[in-house]
């Protein structure tokens, strides 16, 4: 828990925290997103920065998911734009932007329910992968090295979070708590930059959130974490930054600390939680 | 399987007990040597077998030769990728003609036609698959129908090149001198064909043991998860499709060459059910599956006309026998073996060995 560096404090904005000159993380700047008539986001900024936690908090519906499903790139935004690293990436297809670090977990997990957990977990890795189809097919000495070469990383990500005990079961036949640490594996196994973590703790026990609290703080020590998430106690705990979102809008920025004294996060939130 | 390539590794190998596997283990905890060893295996039992049968015998399993090919295609398209394809009669039908309209105007060596064969239905099949890319369960039924449905009347529209209901004959091609006068064409055919079916089976066998045959069942169980793992669904299923399109393409091939005809009567919408449900019946996504579901399409017919002839049944029942028993025996698969006759098997194999094992 120690090893989180508190990056300074930054000031409290009311609606945009995307500073023009710092590009040195994952930030999605004046997003909006509308379903037919819905405004789902409307000019949301966010900057998550490496090395850092941040929490994306706000009421069921406020916008949350979309805002996760913009950045890692499932819905294209209506206007606004995605940066990484200084670069242009929105409108990239998830699959590209998984490959040049951002991956995410996914809020039903999306295991691969007929593969064992350690192919899984091998899946994630498959963006470090080279062998291509002619070379499988005739099944040549390099696919039986790198086969051996994801199957060691996937191994020590599964041992990393402590459930390479499980790798040649299938997902279904785990608890909850196990299977979430697996869909974990397969994310961290591509050594990603930055990882989304769709409502991690759903499903877990106090204390079982409290080891995701640990992690997620370990995590950070050398990748950027987002996190949206309900559970107010472990956001408080982990987080040095944190964006409140209501009804598809950025209405605070700001330290946990911040955020909890800002009345109009309480108001949101019509003083349940927050206030606890 | 995989404890195989574990122990194979080289940190491991360092222990005792690995250390006194023999040379023949060693070769076999490779995937390539031992797929390659198994086929070899098969082609000379297939060989010595033939020996012994008479030539309608050996006729009739140079039948079941391009069905295992066409059904390892299917199957994978279907249980390892979790696309359906009721158009692999019409893309079995793509690769027949190619080889017919090469042999009828060009003097391609055979080995040749049947690449070309595989090769050209791979095409088209990847064009399908671009469709099939983004249709999904029924949708992705209907459209491959269509194709099932379609294509046979290409042949009838355009008579002077694929030669309309009747077809066009295709030569069967003679034994090598090196055989022997004691190998006819029939026995060659088939030797031809086995050659085929282990080539085939190898290299299915390799894929589905690479990260391409994993990625493929990834799409199958979770294209969201499979996304967000980096992995482009729309390029795998395409994949896919275009593989299985060149299995069954081949198979168009030899079935012509069997056939010694090629007409849109030996490739209408019966033939893609007829695979979908020979698929069910082996076993779904397994290349042993194949197998039992090429036997199926060749000898249950077979043995329905035996039945019908020994029982004086009408015509009216005689004709439509086999379809019934091929009806009956896909409910009773699917009631009692989700995964078909190979997972019967794998069952079984799984009891004997758990038997095995009690005593020791």
């Amino acid at each position: 828990m120690s090893k989180v560096t508190m990056p300074p404090m930054q000031p409290l904005h009311s609606a945009r925290i995307c500073s023009m000159d710092s590009k040195e993380g994952l930030s999605a700047d004046e997003v909006s997103v509308r379903f037919g008539g819905l405004v789902a986001l409307d000019r949301v900024s966010l900057e998550a920065l490496p090395r850092e936690v941040h929490g994306v908090i706000g009421p069921n519906g406020a916008g949350k998911t979309t805002l996760f499903n913009v950045m890692c790139g499932f819905v294209k935004p209506d206007s606004g734009t995605l940066t990484y690293f200084g670069k242009q990436v929105h409108g990239l297809r998830p699959e590209k932007l998984t490959r040049m670090g951002v991956a995410r977990t996914l809020q039903g997990l999306g295991l691969f329910s007929r593969m064992p957990v350690i192919e899984n977990v091998m899946i994630g890795a498959d963006s470090q992968a080279k062998v291509g189809v002619l070379r499988a097919l005739v099944g040549a000495g390099s696919t039986v090295t790198e086969e051996r070469r994801l199957r060691a990383a996937a191994m020590e990500a599964l041992d990393r979070l402590g459930v390479a005990g499980y790798a040649a079961k299938l997902p279904p036949q785990l608890p909850y708590a196990i299977q979430k640490k697996v869909a974990l594996a397969r994310a961290l196994v591509s050594n990603p930059r930055f990882l989304l973590l769709d409502e991690p703790a759903s499903g877990l026990s106090e204390e079982e959130m409290g080891e995701l609290g640990d992690l997620i703080l370990h995590l950070a020590g050398d990748l950027g974490v987002v996190l949206v998430e309900h559970h107010m106690d472990l956001v408080m705990r982990v987080c040095s930054n944190i964006s409140v979102l209501d009804f598809g809008r950025v209405i605070a920025v700001g330290t946990p600390a911040e955020v909890k004294a800002n009345p109009l996060v309480t108001e949101a939130y019509l003083g349940d939680e927050v206030g606890a | 399987m995989q404890e195989s390539m574990v122990s194979a590794q080289p940190e491991k190998k360092e222990t005792p007990a690995v250390k006194r596997q023999s040379g023949m283990r060693r070769v076999l905890a490779q995937p390539l040597l031992r797929n390659l060893v198994v086929g070899l295996v098969a082609l000379v039992l297939f060989y010595l077998l033939i020996g012994h049968l008479g030539q309608y015998r050996i006729y009739q399993l140079s039948l079941v030769g391009p069905y295992v090919i066409a059904l390892v295609g299917l199957s994978v398209l279907t249980g390892q990728n979790g696309q359906i394809s009721l158009g692999h009669g019409a893309l079995m039908a793509i690769g027949a003609w190619t080889l017919t309209l090469l042999q009828l105007h060009t003097k391609t060596p055979l080995w040749m036609m049947l690449i070309a064969a595989a090769l050209v239905t791979m095409f088209f099949g990847a064009l399908l698959g671009l469709v099939a890319a983004r249709l999904r369960g029924p949708y992705l039924a209907g459209a491959t129908l269509a194709l099932a449905l379609g294509l046979p009347d290409i042949t009838t529209r355009y008579q002077s090149v694929f030669g309309g209901y009747q077809g066009l004959e295709v030569n069967q091609p003679n034994a090598p001198s090196f055989l022997g006068a004691a190998a006819t064409p029939t026995e060659w055919l088939a030797l031809i064909e086995m050659v085929c079916v282990v080539v085939v089976m190898v290299l299915f066998a390799n894929l589905l043991r690479s990260r391409v045959g994993r990625n493929f069942r990834a799409v199958r169980d979770d294209e969201i998860a499979t996304q967000v793992s980096g992995i482009s669904v729309p390029r795998t299923q395409v994949l896919a499709f275009a593989l299985s399109a060149a299995a069954a393409g081949l198979a168009g091939g030899l079935f012509a060459l069997v056939a010694g005809n090629v007409s849109p009567g030996g490739f209408s919408v019966v033939l893609s059910i007829s695979l979908l449900a020979a698929m069910v019946i082996g076993g779904t996504g397994t290349l042993a599956g194949a197998v039992w579901g090429a036997l199926i399409m060749v000898y249950v017919p077979e043995w329905a006309t035996t039945l019908t002839q020994k029982l004086n049944l009408n015509q009216a029942v005689s004709a439509n026998l086999a379809l019934a028993i091929y009806g009956f025996l896909l409910v009773a698969i699917i009631m009692i073996a989700p995964v078909g006759i190979q997972g019967l098997v794998r069952v079984a194999i799984f009891k004997l060995k758990s038997l095995r094992k009690e005593p020791g």
